[in-house]
């Protein structure tokens, strides 16, 4: 006993010793995990400016560069535009599909204009999705004077992708052309369309090109510029690289056999274009881009339409990244991860935006560090970049897209507002968009919202 | 037929035409301020002195210059890496379409996925006016066919 005692005591200053030790350890890594903390977060910081500023700076210059090859790949040699119509080997029967709601005082020039199309053998059948208001007398009319024209009636508003879903399975073709029924279809666009089905067995679906009417607003203006200067680049891009974000649900045509592979459009994504595009793609199926299926269309022209209809698109993309992040966790779906992960940047670009911004808003009410103090464009030569980057930007879209539509040039003097108001809206419809997905409850079905058609 | 572009600004009023031009002009003219810093070098080297510009100090045009060469190797980076993917899977691919047609979708196919007959699909593909019944949860319950309005009965009063 009394050598035990005396073991214990004998270790007392060893253990002193250690524990001594071990607290200037923990001190000095406590303090380098501080000053590495610190040294992060202020250059993390830093990081998070210079990626705000120029991420969507070298996004821009990626959508020409891939633009450009496009157009000298591909659309240079496609004739003297769309009205030069290509031969094609055959001519299968198509079905277009106009899924309508509340269209009453639109949808008879919509159809109209269908009949006028410059291909041999057609359908139409027009879907009335519980419409309030005169939209299926007009259609019953449409139907009885037209032979091509069919009526499908949902006696109860079931929403887009139900129309769609129902008009495909009742349509008598395989190949499924999709406008909306505010939309005029150029009448050479179906031959344009369906070259891409013919030339390409595995080709699930084709987008068309989106031309706006809607013109007499600023906003009517910016969305022209846009389309072209911005959307029209981005599909070429991202052909070039093989794999796209999304049909326009404007204008998309599809294979119905590829639709019944991957079970049609779902009902409970708020956008049932971007999802049908990822379920194609995601079953290997091609989806081409023809920029000479003019589709003429309706935007919105007041900020409320625009932030309605933006919004409804940001979360539509959140809500694909939220639905297929684990599908795509295999090696054959290799080309769709770059797809996902530049949405996935864009949307945590809009988040550093909201960050950089209220840092920019505190710098004025609160005295921050340097550090963290947001600079000023101007004058600087960030500034210059940013100059230079929207000069490109319009002068190769405005190369690119004028072959679609005479005239266009005109447009790009209200464009000057288009990074502002692109950057403004963008952040805030992706920022709410991203929480709207995460907050809505699985398995929401999708229902028709009357949109704003502009001013008319 | 009304025109393709609707472009009617009598629809607006005065004062919101007058703002928009005013508004885009202005920020013409903030896009021109974005020139200030290149303007200024021009008119350096150009030897006028204007009172409102500085001169620019060499050894900033330096890393000016050194960030500029980094910002086009990384726009040469992600356009070459694009371009060398598009030339990877033109050679790859181009004239060799490798992966099977997948055959039509047949009529007993879709009339099995429905759970129909195949006489009753055709039937339905063939009739001009068809109404949907759905159920709550959006599953059809029953199609038949829609009335067709008449010549005759639209002229009736």
């Amino acid at each position: 006993m009394t050598d035990k005692r005396m073991d214990w005591e004998s270790l007392v200053p060893w253990a002193s010793a250690i524990m001594q030790e071990i607290g200037i350890f923990a001190q000095a890594v406590i303090q380098g995990l501080y000053r590495i903390g610190e040294w992060l977060w202020l250059n993390l910081f830093h990081f998070l400016l210079e990626f705000a500023f120029f991420y969507p700076l070298f996004m821009a210059y990626l959508w020409m560069i891939g633009a450009v090859i496009y157009y000298v790949r591909w659309e240079r040699k496609e004739g003297d535009g769309p009205q030069d119509m290509p031969e094609l080997p055959a001519y299968p029967p198509v079905s277009i599909i106009v899924p309508c709601h509340n269209e009453g005082d639109v949808v008879r020039e919509t159809i109209e204009f269908l009949l006028l199309q410059k291909y041999p053998n057609y359908e139409i059948i027009a879907v009335n999705d519980g419409s309030t208001d005169n939209t299926l007398d007009i259609l019953r009319e449409l139907a009885a004077k037209h032979d091509a024209v069919r009526v499908i009636n949902l006696e109860s508003n079931q929403g887009k992708a139900m129309a769609l879903n129902t008009a495909a399975l009742l349509a008598k073709h395989e190949f499924l052309i999709c406008i909306d029924g505010d939309a005029l279809l150029a009448p050479e666009a179906v031959v344009w369309i369906m070259r891409h089905f013919l030339s390409g067995p595995r080709v699930g679906a084709v987008t068309g090109n989106p031309r706006i009417r809607t013109r007499t607003t600023l906003l009517g203006k910016i969305q022209v510029g846009e389309f072209s200067a911005i959307i029209g680049l981005i599909k070429r891009a991202q052909r070039i690289y093989g794999r796209i974000f999304t049909v326009s649900g404007v204008i998309g045509a599809f294979r119905k056999s590829a639709l019944h592979r991957v079970g049609y459009w779902g009902t409970d994504m708020i956008t049932e274009d971007i999802d049908i595009s990822w379920r194609l793609q995601l079953d290997h199926w091609d989806i081409r881009y023809e920029p000479h299926a003019l589709c003429w269309i309706l935007m919105p022209e007041t900020l409320r339409g625009l932030w309605r209809q933006r919004l409804r698109w940001a979360q539509g993309g959140a809500e694909v990244l939220l639905r297929y992040f684990r599908r795509l966790g295999m090696w054959r779906r290799r080309r769709m991860w770059m797809v996902y992960v530049e949405f996935l940047v864009s949307v945590f670009w809009a988040y550093t935006m909201l960050v950089t911004f209220l840092f920019w808003l505190a710098g004025y009410v609160i005295e921050l560090p340097p550090q963290l103090v947001v600079p000023t464009m101007l004058p600087s030569w960030g500034g210059v970049l940013l100059g230079l980057t929207c000069l490109f930007q319009f002068a190769v879209s405005l190369f690119i897209d004028s072959r679609y539509e005479k005239g266009i040039g005109k447009i790009y003097y209200w464009l000057i507002w288009y990074p502002l108001i692109y950057w403004v809206i963008s952040v805030m419809t992706t920022v709410a968009g991203v929480v709207k997905a995460i907050l809505k409850k699985k398995g929401t079905r999708a229902v028709w919202v009357s949109p704003d058609r502009g001013v008319r | 037929m009304r025109e393709l572009i609707i472009n009617v600004p009598s629809v607006q009023t005065l004062w919101q035409r007058s703002t928009s031009v005013i508004f885009t002009f202005v920020f013409w003219v903030v896009w021109f301020f974005l020139w200030i810093p290149l303007a200024t070098l021009i008119a350096w080297y150009l030897g006028i002195d204007l009172v409102y510009f500085q001169m620019f100090e060499l050894d900033g045009f330096r890393i000016v210059m050194k960030d500029f060469i980094r910002f086009i190797l990384v726009v040469g980076l992600l356009g070459g890496t694009l371009g060398l993917w598009a030339a990877y899977n033109y050679l790859r691919f181009k004239g060799r379409e490798k992966r099977k047609a997948l055959p039509q979708l047949s009529e007993h196919t879709l009339a099995d996925y429905l759970g129909i007959d195949i006489e009753i699909l055709k039937g339905y593909q063939q009739e001009r006016a068809l109404s949907v019944k759905f159920d709550d949860s959006g599953r059809i319950l029953a199609i038949t066919r829609l009335q067709e309005a008449t010549d005759e009965g639209e002229r009736k009063p």
